[in-house]
């Protein structure tokens, strides 16, 4: 089990600063890895790519990547863009 | 109601488009979840620009002009760049959203959120100029 939290406007701004705190994951890839979106105000679609490719990566690998506490506008960007479906979440 | 933001391609000015984006909603009473969506509407539109109209290590403008229509029942806004020409509705890759993650192509996400929250999209090249509207109703 592995949980990262994801804090801010996930924009084009902070992307980098998000895609550095992912690789925390890299040696858990195999295990279950929870998002903690609690505190993530904002997301974009530079920000929903790189969660799709952490989805593709993690599953890859042979885990499980989980999607917690999205706030109710942020889910709606993943909503409208059938990432609703997608991903799991808590 | 009319104003006018001039940006640079460079990622940062994300923050000043935001802080536009916001006091112009709070100046039309707009609610927070059309607040946030035009936001998000008017950075995929620029961050577009910002990646694809001009060479990264060049320093170039953007203009954003934003007016209201029929009463303050329409908000629009005209995204204008001197770049390469590119047809961002025309260029974006098809979006189909019922497929699963592992057959999602990573990419043309940006242009379909903006044609998923605003009521008209359209392109046009004139005098050597990219020129993006976009308009929504904002009265319901």
């Amino acid at each position: 089990m592995k949980t990262i939290y994801i804090d801010g406007p996930l924009d084009a701004i902070h992307l980098n600063d998000v895609k550095e705190k992912l690789k925390e994951a890299d040696a858990h890839l195999g295990d279950i890895i929870t998002l903690d979106c609690t505190e993530m105000s904002y997301i974009c679609s530079s920000g929903l790519r790189v969660f799709l490719q952490m989805h593709k990566d993690v599953t890859a690998a042979g885990g499980r990547l989980i999607i917690k506490g999205l706030q109710p506008l942020v889910k709606n960007v993943f909503d409208m863009t059938g990432f609703g479906q997608i991903f799991n979440y808590e | 109601m009319q104003r006018e933001l001039i940006l640079h391609n460079n990622v940062k000015q994300i923050g000043p488009l935001s802080e536009f984006i916001e006091d112009l909603c709070d100046s039309l009473g707009l609610d927070t979840t059309l607040t946030f969506n035009l936001n998000l509407v008017l950075e995929e539109a620029v961050t577009n620009v910002i990646m694809y109209a001009y060479p990264q290590d060049e320093d170039h403008t953007m203009t954003l002009l934003a007016w209201t229509e029929k009463d303050e029942n329409v908000i629009a806004f005209e995204l204008k760049d001197q770049g390469k020409p590119f047809n961002p509705i025309e260029q974006a890759p098809e979006v189909d959203t019922t497929l699963s993650a592992k057959e999602r192509k990573i990419g043309g996400l940006g242009i379909f959120l903006i044609n998923q929250i605003m009521d008209e999209v359209a392109y046009r090249y004139e005098g050597n100029s990219n020129i993006l509207t976009m308009k929504k109703n904002i009265k319901e």
